[in-house]
């Protein structure tokens, strides 16, 4: 779901930038006193299960490749600032040591993965959790996985119609969203299952360390 | 009876006119091989070849099954390969073409940083910041 560089126009990352400018600059606000010397090796730990999942590519059915992303185990454990701020430092590392992503595509795939996801995430479990819990937690690592997965098929999809030649074909991605909807969210939605999993793995073993309430 | 003979010899002329020729040959090209990070190739994707500092393509198709792309760069030297799939993966590279009479007959040199040594490298520089933030936050008793 990492977006490369090269398939966004400055239209659309220029404008990503200083919005993700923004939201970096809100998650760091006050991060001082949310860290702890507990809760500091607890999100390395999690920051870095999260950057081991998104380097390991599965192979999905057509021929393409995914990946899980573990970001509804930070959002649920650290909250949304931290969980957004920890898993764009994630993406950054993974664009910068192996080209997973590009740097121009950095705030797109933060704000999608990284804010969108946790929010999502957290939104999911607050609404689910009163009915119950395990689903609550299942439900809200499938959408982290889901709903940035709309936003990326978007960001790219849209790229034709954003910059586009005189002749009109595409001066970047050259496929529209009902191209890339499917093509994105049809394997995600089976990686989000995967995500479920491991997130409900996390959680449980969160909640029987006594690290969430 | 020469009317049909001139016909018959115009219309050979015609047929050949929409003719497509082909010749088949051994020659120097360059091989690009595209692959997903799991080794996976990157089969039949779009892709677009063009010169460096040009606009238009001088080659573009579809990766073959093993995810690779032929071409021959003549005297071009510096190149630019985009290639993408519908659900956002791809490259867009910037190369220079090797000498295909050099690298004629040898094997193809990966100069990359081990993928196992980079993931140990992000760990680290993870873990490390994470320690110094511990530090400056530990407090003082």
């Amino acid at each position: 779901m990492h977006i490369p560089d090269g398939f966004l126009s400055p239209q659309t990352y220029l404008p990503a930038a200083a919005i993700a400018f923004g939201a970096w600059a809100w998650a760091a606000r006050g991060l001082r006193q949310s860290l702890d010397e507990t809760l500091v090796p607890r999100l390395a730990m999690l920051t870095a299960l999260a950057y081991g999942l998104g380097l390991i590519m599965l192979p999905i059915p057509g021929g393409t490749s995914g990946h899980a992303l573990g970001v509804a185990m930070l959002a649920l454990l650290f909250g949304l600032r931290l969980a957004f701020l920890a898993y764009s430092g994630v993406l950054l590392l993974q664009a910068l040591l192996f080209g997973a992503g590009g740097l121009t595509a950095l705030p797109i795939n933060a704000l999608a993965m990284g804010l969108a996801g946790s929010a999502t995430a957290l939104v999911t479990f607050r609404l689910l959790k009163p009915l119950h819990e395990t689903t609550a937690v299942a439900v809200a690592a499938w959408l982290s996985v889901f709903v940035p997965g709309i936003l990326v098929a978007l960001a790219l999809g849209l790229q034709p119609w954003i910059a586009a030649k005189p002749d009109g074909s595409p001066l970047f991605f050259p496929f529209g969203p009902e191209i890339t909807l499917p093509a994105i969210l049809v394997p995600h939605a089976f990686i989000g299952i995967g995500e479920a999993a491991l997130t409900l793995l996390v959680w449980r073993y969160a909640r029987m360390r006594k690290w969430v309430a | 009876m020469r009317v049909w003979m001139l016909l018959l010899a115009l219309g050979t002329t015609l047929a050949q006119a929409h003719e497509v020729h082909h010749r088949i040959e051994a020659s120097g090209a360059v091989l690009v091989t595209l692959s997903y990070a799991n080794g996976q190739p990157f089969a039949y994707e779009k892709y677009a070849l063009t010169p460096a500092g040009q606009e238009t393509p001088q080659q573009v198709g579809n990766t073959d099954a093993q995810g690779r792309i032929a071409f021959v760069p003549g005297s071009v030297e510096k190149w630019r390969l985009q290639a993408t799939s519908a659900d956002g993966h791809g490259v867009n590279l910037d190369f220079s073409a090797p000498s295909t009479q050099a690298s004629s007959g040898a094997a193809a040199t990966d100069l990359a940083t081990p993928r196992w040594l980079l993931t140990v490298l992000g760990l680290s520089l993870i873990f490390g910041i994470f320690g110094l933030i511990q530090l400056l936050t530990r407090k003082r008793p």
